[in-house]
């Protein structure tokens, strides 16, 4: 199975134009399969951290949207304990005109803002409604315990 | 081939102003596609499936194809028939009859058709680089999609483009005369040498080539463009995208803007289950909903050929939109009307046009089946739910009835005893009580007339289960139409009704007792049918069906008493009844209940 013209050219794009705090290399055996990292937002309670995803481009990419999954433990109301991620986009409102790269850029946002009225982590948005900052405090302290720079800082 | 002769000749014909040459490319050319056609047939002996695959591989219209280039590898679920039309033009059917009828008919093409997409471009590349790279390619997708009748069509597909090229060069005259062509390509459509006309047309196609911002590929600039944001996009993309699979409405909207989303496509559905939607397609690039495109043919083929308009065609491939007005203006034939609109407001930027506009083709126009499809997966659910509830009703009027029912259909149900107690409370959602007679006066007739077909054979022979079944289940329909006229109230839990004596829960008691109340009236009727039934019997039969049933109420007051455990208060009076087989006195004991609870 070849892989598409668009799914190269944007690894190509994503290498020669890379998106500032974020990087996404594909894997040399599965050109569909990407280890991503995203740098936490600043003026976020993610500042600071490099936290790992896995992205993968299903076989009917760009028609339906990417998987993306994060690997590093975070506290965000939006992201569940197993790392999946709850964005419009990489669900109803995908559109083939997006892309790896606006993709990330939505998940990265979504960190610089989290929703705890759309919960997916009932637990932390309760938390967040409740206390919002104790929630933010649990998240620092988990950026720092988990999402640390250091290769070695992820789960 | 006279198809692709055909398609080509009738491309020509709006090409008023340049007869000389079109006529002669013409002429000239269509007797040699017959005869390469006809050898092809003769010598191939293919089958005629392959023919006309290989007919659809080949045909092209404003130099591109007529079925996908392989850009996506899935499925292909679109009416590839529709799409061809609308690429084409009506004339398909006839293009073997008569090459003048064809270019008589007139010409509306509405969707780009599949362009070969070029991996890179660079608008610094020379004609040579231009047309290596488009070439470049076309072996490699034709053989891709087919093998064998892509080789044996070969001297035709060659034939082919000379003649579209022929037709093609006099736009490219115009079209390409800063890279000082003019002269070559008038050479060219003299001589007729096939790679020079393919040079041409290549030419004229892909200069200015823009790159679909969804398959990333490179495409001649007469692309479709969306009827809402005015934004490219290939055929290949377009024929991809489509309504949302039938799915159980969610919280969510497709877009933002739920002002302007259309209420997604609602199928009533008896049962008052949830009914699937299937959301329309949306804009990529602006979300807008009922996502439908426009597009603006290649102005060449629409006759801008000739010394007077050649000014305009220059400006037409520099502008797209330009090229649309030009090109309308100069056909002012097909679908004028439409066109028109899209030429007079192409000036600075087309205006967002309606998705019921004449020109636009939605992705709903070219998968016409999608309400059947909502329809055929509601009525799916719907009868999965009807399944699941005549199961489940089936069990509960077995238990219910424990004493009057049958072997064997005690037997079916008997395994699920307490699991259909369990969920049955869900399909029967009681009514008030003011109601409660009316409706137990209609399951009464009901199930007399039911079990006038069936309960004989049940009594008897214990027959076949599926008989017992297949009753029940018929009615058990007719409980769950009933259920949401009846305005049911809440799901009740099972055995609760003894609890909810003590607690203070009353509407639930209530809801309970009148669930009770049904269930009896229905066994009550199957009682009555049954012992009438049996008066009818012979004599003979009756003594041993007496005998038989005496055996059957005791196995089944057994299993109703296994029932007590899960349901006591639904045992005691149903234990009474197998005892007494009183009916009528029961339906009447029923109607005083009913109406004490409504009293209460």
């Amino acid at each position: 199975m070849s892989l598409p013209k668009r799914i190269i050219k944007e690894t190509e794009r994503l290498v020669s134009d890379p998106v500032p705090g974020i990087n996404a290399v594909p894997h040399e055996e599965n050109l569909r399969y990407f280890d991503v990292t995203v740098d936490g937002p600043s003026q976020s309670p993610y500042e600071g951290g490099v936290f790992k995803l896995e992205l993968f481009l299903p076989e009917e990419y760009p028609m339906v949207a990417p998987k993306v999954r994060f690997l590093t433990k975070i506290y965000h109301p939006n992201i569940d304990k197993l790392g999946r991620i709850c964005l419009d986009v990489l669900k109803t409102n995908w559109s083939p005109a997006l892309q790896i790269r606006t993709i990330l850029l939505s998940v990265q946002a979504l960190l610089g803002a989290p929703n705890p009225d759309d919960p997916l982590a009932n637990d932390v948005a309760q938390r967040w409604k409740e206390d919002e900052r104790a929630a933010i405090a649990t998240a620092k302290e988990w950026t720092q315990t988990y999402a640390k720079p250091e290769p070695e800082a992820e789960t | 081939m006279g198809n692709s002769a055909g398609k080509e000749t009738r491309s020509e014909s709006p090409l008023y102003e340049s007869p000389p040459v079109v006529g002669a490319a013409s002429s000239s050319r269509r007797p040699r596609a017959r005869s390469s056609g006809g050898e092809r047939h003769s010598s191939l002996a293919a089958t005629r499936s392959a023919v006309r695959h290989a007919l659809n591989m080949e045909e092209t219209v404003d130099g591109g194809y007529l079925v996908p280039q392989g850009v996506y590898s899935g499925p292909q679920d679109f009416k590839a028939r529709v799409v061809r039309q609308l690429m084409v033009s009506r004339c398909r059917r006839t293009s073997r009859a008569s090459s003048v009828l064809l270019a008589a008919l007139s010409i509306d093409r509405r969707l780009a058709p599949f362009f070969k997409g070029l991996e890179d471009y660079e608008p610094s590349w020379s004609e040579a680089e231009l047309v290596a790279a488009v070439r470049g390619q076309a072996p490699n997708t034709a053989a891709a999609s087919s093998s064998e009748p892509t080789v044996a069509i070969t001297p035709e597909i060659e034939s082919t483009r000379a003649r579209s090229e022929s037709n093609a060069t006099t736009a490219s005259n115009a079209s390409s005369s800063s890279h000082a062509s003019r002269a070559r390509s008038n050479t060219v459509s003299s001589v007729g040498s096939v790679s020079e006309k393919k040079t041409a047309l290549y030419t004229a196609l892909y200069r200015n080539a823009v790159e679909c911002p969804i398959c990333f590929l490179y495409y001649p600039p007469f692309l479709n463009s969306t009827r809402c944001c005015d934004q490219p996009i290939c055929s290949e993309c377009f024929v991809q995208i489509k309504r949302a699979d039938p799915h159980v409405p969610e919280h969510e909207q497709p877009s933002a803007d739920s002002s302007t989303v259309p209420s997604p496509a609602r199928v009533s559905s008896p049962f008052g289950m949830i009914e699937l939607i299937s959301e329309c397609a949306c804009c990529p690039y602006c979300t807008e909903p009922d996502f439908g495109v426009t597009y603006s043919p290649p102005p060449f083929r629409s006759g801008i050929g000739s010394s007077q308009s050649a000014g305009s065609v220059l400006r037409a491939t520099l502008s797209r939109h330009a090229s649309a007005t030009a090109s309308t203006v100069s056909i002012g034939s097909a679908s004028s009307s439409s066109l028109q609109a899209t030429a007079t407001g192409s000036r600075p930027r087309r205006p967002t046009l309606p998705s019921t506009a004449a020109e636009v083709v939605t992705t709903d126009r070219i998968r016409p089946d999608w309400q059947l499809k909502l329809a055929n997966a509601n009525a799916h659910a719907a009868r999965r739910a009807a399944a699941a509830t005549a199961l489940h009703s089936a069990a509960f009027l077995l238990d219910g009835g424990g004493g009057s029912a049958t072997d064997s259909g005690a037997g079916s149900a008997g395994g699920s005893n307490g699991s259909a107690g369990g969920r049955r409370h869900r399909h029967h959602r009681v009514p008030r009580p003011s109601g409660l007679e009316l409706l137990i006066s209609g399951m009464h007739n009901h199930h007399s007339n039911h079990n006038n077909n069936n309960s004989n054979s049940n009594i008897t022979s214990g027959g076949s289960s599926n008989d017992g079944a297949s009753s029940n289940s018929s009615s058990s329909t007719n409980l769950s139409m009933m259920s949401p006229t009846l305005g049911g109230g809440s799901p009740t839990r099972r055995g609760s009704l003894l609890s909810a004596r003590s607690t203070s829960q009353r509407s639930r008691r209530m809801v309970d007792l009148e669930e009770m109340m049904v269930m009896e009236a229905i066994r009550i009727s199957l009682l009555e049918d049954e012992e009438r039934r049996e008066h009818e019997r012979d004599q003979v039969e009756r003594g041993a069906a007496e005998q038989m049933r005496r055996r059957q109420s005791a196995t089944s007051t057994m299993s109703g008493g296994s029932a007590v455990a899960s349901s006591p208060a639904l045992a005691a009076p149903q234990e009474e009844e197998t005892e007494t087989e009183e009916g009528d006195k029961q339906a009447e004991a029923t109607t005083k209940r009913t109406t004490t609870v409504s009293a209460a």
